[in-house]
């Protein structure tokens, strides 16, 4: 027997759960666990006012309303889309469908603020569609994904067997898992979007949302601080649940999702003729990438040429937003590039090792648990981390002001999209892969490099863009957070607020360009769509 | 250099393995049973990718596995020829020899040729038919010369015109390099055409082990007569000692449960006299005519004699009888 | 695992490239403006200012909560806020820390804390944004916050929901320093008179400075000058001259109890509060009002002599903000 070294243990996953305990787990318990005293000794005051108020409830019902009706409307249009560029003979097809996922890299205010110029339209259906509109790329990766991964023969199977509505039925019977994986997505996403929802309330009657209701508990008058962030934090967990309890879902789908591996002998779906339908479906392929690239980035491109003041619109005062936004603001949009691309490392560097232990260690609980960084809103884990690196004690205290903090703050926030994505990735690897190459005598590192790297890099690589662009949008964590406060998101809220459109709508779209350059080149490397968040 | 096994037992819910004692003989056993029976598990047992719950695992009189020690996969120096056979979709096929051998391109070039697949390095698996990724995968697995080598339905993939070439290549490749071989597969040609020793098993027991010609001569078990020789089994009657046939009473044989007189295709023959049995139907076989005839319930195949087609036929027994032993005659 | 190392690598080598600041500052006010007063006063001084900034998309809550979470171990030596009653209600929580304010002297007491806890300088009017296409008539302009109760202009008026912000602080001064029954009755007389309740301050300006929509609205003095620049037909009215008077918001800033840099803390709220911050901040887009009596102003900026300001009691503003929120909530759909 060859001599070989002695097996490593599992370092990888050790650290990685060291890690992720002391970034989320630990800091959000510990937040909990203070709410129960908030002058210091046990009290459940801030328990009490749970869902206390009629107007609270209202907002937590507003709350679930939206995000299915957004979800909705996010499953029409991004999984619609999905269908029709990869299993129709869709004229354009190549294009619509990376430019529907690109929906993904404008934040979802400005979109909002785009479409207001456009439209004087408010209320529910307004809010959830431009809510699904800035959503829906989850749900046309995921739909993409789904329908790459059915083997062409069932389908066929089915046409011979029963006619093609039926076969189409049993199409989507095998993607639902995918697609309802994506809206799920979408609903937790919407779920704690308070801006857009807020800037589109209806005249006097508003339609307000529960996260806004977290936010209010923070301002609640008349109380002490303590008592109102107790409070704040109780206050969460109505929304916490319910987004657990979604995201728990959204594991379950994905989970049955992972059917396919890649060694299966494979024959990619037929492509359909759509006949007198393609005019139509065109069109509706259209709204898409209409409302959530060309649009924002039509109005942002007018705000930065001057529409929003009277002196009518120019090429030499757009021009010159542009070039204001380079000259002063290039060094912040350089390190905002910078902190979300580190963050996205984060992101797979933890991601890889925990979904590993999830699916190949076979300890389903981690990616359960990864879970929780998605399940509370952005405003609470970004206190929790304040209270973790900040507390008098703390060996993180030294670098509590360093970006160190941003990058791990926006890497735990986006670090449960990193396992649910690479762990679904390495499903589709059979274990027979690692197997052959322990029995080669290879070490781990060696069959890390040669066989798992290169095998998982596509979806290294998707998850990385998605947690990249994901943070260049993220505002709460950016307030909160005291390094995270160069991120361009929230100055880009602040030019806007403080009227300066001409400069906002140049910096939005330098943004949106920073944040799709990634997903651009991946798109025209791979020459996939569908592959960004797979 | 063989393998062994003491007491080896695995467990998983609804599924049981063992306990196996069982001695490899030769240089090529072959492990037969139907789907479930444990197979697969029996091989990862054997290279180290499960634990066993209880039992031995010993390679060379070294132990691999037992009750306090576990020689890691790794350090087993085992080739593996997976079910799926598991090439890296990623990796061209020079470097997957490379890879698992540590080797130079030259080197693995020549494995290549030497399984038959000339300028075939630079291809990925992908490119590959069934019959070439499979020797690919037999390359792989023998170009770290392992001490054992173990297949997983080897010839699943391959076309059945391929296969005997297939079986011929597994077979003087590991006598030329000396490595013994395991092979396990539900199918009886290929184990009869792989292996100069054939262990049968069933329900994760072992039934029968024995050299393949003597198998063949007398598969001794119910199981293995039926399931790898085809064999119908009539059912025999015991009494004081004895088993009483329609063609002769004989000692009774020894062996748990009921016993049958396994019979093959040939091992009958239309005769003047001897027992009756009732004609089914009469029709063209590969060496002639035949009949098909219904005796003590069993449906048996015999050749005809002529173009008459009677409505029964007397039968005679041809050589020595196969007495099996086993449940229900499987 | 090599992925593990190199990110953590790069981590480390982050956490060691922060420059070491020589102040801490939380500014929840305009960005671009106040980056150019941290910039001058560190060009000035020498001192290394790291600055935090809030946005309203969070309803400026998130400084006011990263003080509170972090008053046991302070990060910020400055809390500068574009309005005084966040700063007053940190204040209860003994966040901040007593200061003598030298070069606030000038400043009317009313918008000093008189235990020296914070200054208020450099501030906004609430003031009515009229469109003067849609108003041609100079003689049929509003003049007074009544006047968004006046069926003469029925529909034609705007105004923020005071939920939060300078509306929300606006409408408690009124409730303490009108009286809770007055205050009702202008809020029920705006209800009745359809004023049209934007959502914010801006987008007051924006209805009342494009083309349909009501013809006048309550906005602060930067908002309009925003539509000023713009280009838009409006102009400034400073309401109620012959009643209470226009309401006028300052900006504060406060020393933060426990921070880090105290020494370089003095020398930043001394600069922001001297009479050069002040000229710079009338000059600057925001167009803010000094409230030293001697600072120079552009003519856009309406000198505070020149008009009479309405006395109202921060602190008391405060208290009954805490009181009537629920009431505004109820009335404003929250």
């Amino acid at each position: 027997m060859r001599g070989r070294r002695k097996p490593l243990p599992p370092w990888g996953t050790i650290i990685s759960l060291a890690l992720f305990g002391l970034c989320a787990v630990l800091p959000l318990s510990w937040m909990f666990l203070e709410s129960f005293f908030p002058d210091g000794s046990f009290g459940l005051d801030a328990w009490r006012n749970i869902l206390a108020t009629e107007t609270e409830r209202l907002q937590l019902l507003h709350s679930l309303i939206l995000g299915l009706c957004a979800t909705l409307f996010a499953v029409l249009l991004g999984s619609g889309l999905a269908w029709a560029t990869f299993r129709t003979d869709l004229p354009g097809r190549r294009l619509l469908g990376p430019a529907g996922l690109l929906c993904l890299l404008y934040p979802p205010i400005v979109t909002a603020m785009a479409f207001a110029d456009l439209s004087s339209a408010k209320g529910l259906p307004v809010v959830a569609l431009l809510l699904a509109v800035s959503h829906a790329p989850f749900c046309i990766a995921l739909t993409a994904r789904g329908l790459r991964s059915v083997d062409g023969r069932y389908y066929e199977a089915a046409l011979l067997a029963r006619g093609r509505l039926r076969a189409e039925l049993l199409l989507l019977r095998a993607v639902l898992p995918d697609i309802l994986a994506g809206a799920l997505l979408v609903f937790v996403f919407v779920l704690s979007n308070h801006g857009v929802p807020e800037f589109f309330s209806v005249k006097q009657k508003t339609w307000f949302v529960y996260s806004e209701a977290i936010f209010l508990r923070w301002s609640a008058p008349g109380k002490p601080g303590s008592l109102r962030s107790a409070e704040a934090v109780a206050s969460s967990v109505p929304l916490l649940l319910l987004t657990g309890l979604v995201l728990y879902f959204c594991l379950k789908a994905r989970r049955r999702g992972a059917l396919v591996t890649v060694t299966s002998e494979f024959r990619p779906l037929p492509s359909r003729s759509l006949g007198i339908w393609k005019g139509p479906l065109f069109v509706f392929a259209l709204v898409l990438p209409a409302l959530g690239l060309a649009l924002p980035t039509l109005r942002m491109c007018l705000w930065a040429a001057g529409s929003t003041a009277n002196f009518g619109v120019s090429l030499e005062k757009a021009l010159d937003s542009f070039r204001r936004v380079l000259v002063e603001l290039s060094p912040d949009l350089g390190k905002t590039l910078g902190l979300a691309s580190l963050a996205g490392l984060l992101v797979c560097a933890l991601g890889l090792p925990l979904a590993w232990a999830s699916v190949r260690r076979k300890r389903p609980w981690i990616e359960a648990l990864g879970l929780l960084p998605m399940a509370v809103p952005g405003i609470l884990l970004g206190i929790a981390f304040v209270r973790a690196w900040n507390a008098p004690h703390s060996p993180l205290r030294a670098l509590y002001e360093t970006p160190v903090l941003c990058v791990a703050g926006y890497g735990t926030r986006f670090l449960p999209l990193g396992i649910l994505a690479l762990a679904n990735a390495l499903r589709r690897f059979p274990a027979s892969f690692d197997e052959a190459g322990v029995l080669a005598g290879a070490g781990f590192l060696r069959r890390f490099a040669r066989i798992h790297l290169p095998l998982l890099l596509p979806s290294l690589v998707s998850v990385w863009i998605l947690a990249y662009i994901l943070g260049l949008r993220e505002l709460d964590l950016a307030v909160i957070l005291p390094p995270a406060n160069d991120m361009v998101a929230r100055r880009l809220a602040n030019i806007v607020h403080f009227g300066n459109e001409d400069v906002g709508g140049a910096l939005a779209v330098l943004l949106c360009f920073g944040a799709g350059l990634p997903l651009l080149l991946r798109i025209l490397l791979t020459g996939r769509a569908g592959e960004a968040a797979s | 250099m063989s393998l062994s096994t003491e007491g080896l037992l695995f467990r998983h819910p609804g599924f049981r393995l063992g306990p196996l004692d069982f001695t490899q003989r030769s240089g090529r056993l072959v492990v037969i049973g139907p789907s479930g029976s444990g197979k697969t598990t029996f091989l990862r047992l054997c290279a180290g990718l499960e634990r066993p719950e209880e039992g031995r695992i010993l390679f060379d009189g070294r132990e691999l596995s037992g009750p306090s020690t576990f020689v890691p996969p790794a350090r087993r120096n085992i080739g593996f020829v997976f079910q799926g056979l598991a090439l890296w979709p990623h990796m061209r096929v020079r470097e997957q020899i490379r890879f698992a051998a540590r080797c130079s391109i030259e080197t693995a070039e020549a494995w290549l040729d030497r399984v038959g697949l000339h300028g075939f390095g630079k291809r990925l698996p992908g490119e590959l038919s069934g019959g070439e990724a499979q020797r690919v995968a037999l390359a792989r697995a023998l170009a770290a010369r392992p001490r054992l080598l173990l297949l997983d339905e080897p010839l699943r993939s391959v076309d059945p015109h391929r296969r005997a070439d297939l079986q011929a290549l597994i077979r003087d490749l590991c006598r030329e390099l000396d490595i013994p071989m395991l092979a396990v597969t539900h199918d009886p040609e290929e184990a009869l055409g792989l292996g100069d020793e054939i262990c049968v098993l069933e329900d994760g027991r072992i039934r029968v082990q024995d050299g393949a010609a003597e198998i063949c001569r007398n598969p001794r078990s119910a199981f293995a007569a039926s399931f790898l020789l085809g064999a119908s089994l009539l059912p025999l009657e015991s009494r004081d000692g004895k088993v009483h046939s329609p063609f002769g009473s004989w000692p009774a044989p020894n062996g748990s449960g009921r016993v049958f007189l396994a019979l093959l295709p040939g091992d009958l023959e239309p005769a003047g006299e001897g027992p009756i049995a009732t004609v089914r139907d009469r029709r063209e076989g590969l060496r002639g005519p035949v009949l098909e005839v219904e005796l003590s319930g069993v449906r048996l195949l015999v050749p005809a004699r002529d173009e008459e087609r009677p409505a029964t036929v007397a039968l005679r027994l041809r050589g020595t009888p196969r007495l099996v032993t086993g449940g229900d005659g499987g | 695992m090599r992925t593990i190392h190199a990110v953590l690598g790069a981590l480390l080598l982050l956490a060691s490239c922060g420059k070491e600041a020589g102040l801490v500052a939380y500014i929840a006010t305009d960005q671009h403006t106040s980056e150019r007063i941290v910039r001058l006063f560190e060009q000035r001084t020498g001192i290394k200012v790291r600055a935090r900034y809030d946005t309203e998309a969070n309803k400026t809550v998130g400084l006011v909560t990263a003080l509170v979470e972090e008053a046991d171990n302070p990060r910020a030596d400055v809390f500068w806020n574009n309005e005084i009653v966040h700063t007053i209600r940190l204040m209860g929580q003994h966040v901040f820390r007593v200061h003598d304010w030298p070069t606030a002297a000038d400043i009317p007491d009313r918008y000093k804390c008189p235990g020296g806890h914070y200054v208020g300088f450099a501030a906004r009017a609430r003031i009515l944004i009229v469109n003067t296409e849609k108003l041609k008539d100079p003689g049929e302009r509003p003049s007074s916050m009544w006047d968004l109760c006046d069926p003469r202009f029925k529909g034609k008026a705007a105004m923020a929901r005071p939920l939060t912000g300078t509306t929300l602080t606006h409408v408690a001064a009124l409730y303490a320093t009108l009286g809770e029954e007055k205050a009702r009755a202008f809020l029920d007389g705006m209800k009745k008179n359809e004023v049209y309740f934007a959502k914010s301050n801006g987008a007051v300006m924006r209805i009342v400075a494009g083309k349909d929509g009501p013809a006048f609205g309550f906005t602060d003095t930067d908002d309009f000058n925003v539509a000023r620049r713009k280009g838009f037909p409006v102009l400034a009215v400073y309401p109620d001259q012959d009643g209470i008077g226009t309401f006028v918001i300052p900006n504060t800033v406060a020393l933060v109890k426990g921070g880090p840099h105290p020494e370089n803390a003095r020398k930043f709220a001394d600069f922001l509060v001297s009479r050069e911050v002040e000229e710079i901040l009338a000059a600057s887009p925001s167009a803010q009002i000094p409230l030293h009596p001697d600072a120079k102003a552009p003519d856009q900026v309406r000198p505070f002599s020149s008009f009479k300001a309405a006395e109202w009691d921060p602190v008391k503003t405060a208290e009954t903000m805490d009181r009537i929120l629920p009431e505004l909530r109820k009335r404003f759909g929250r």
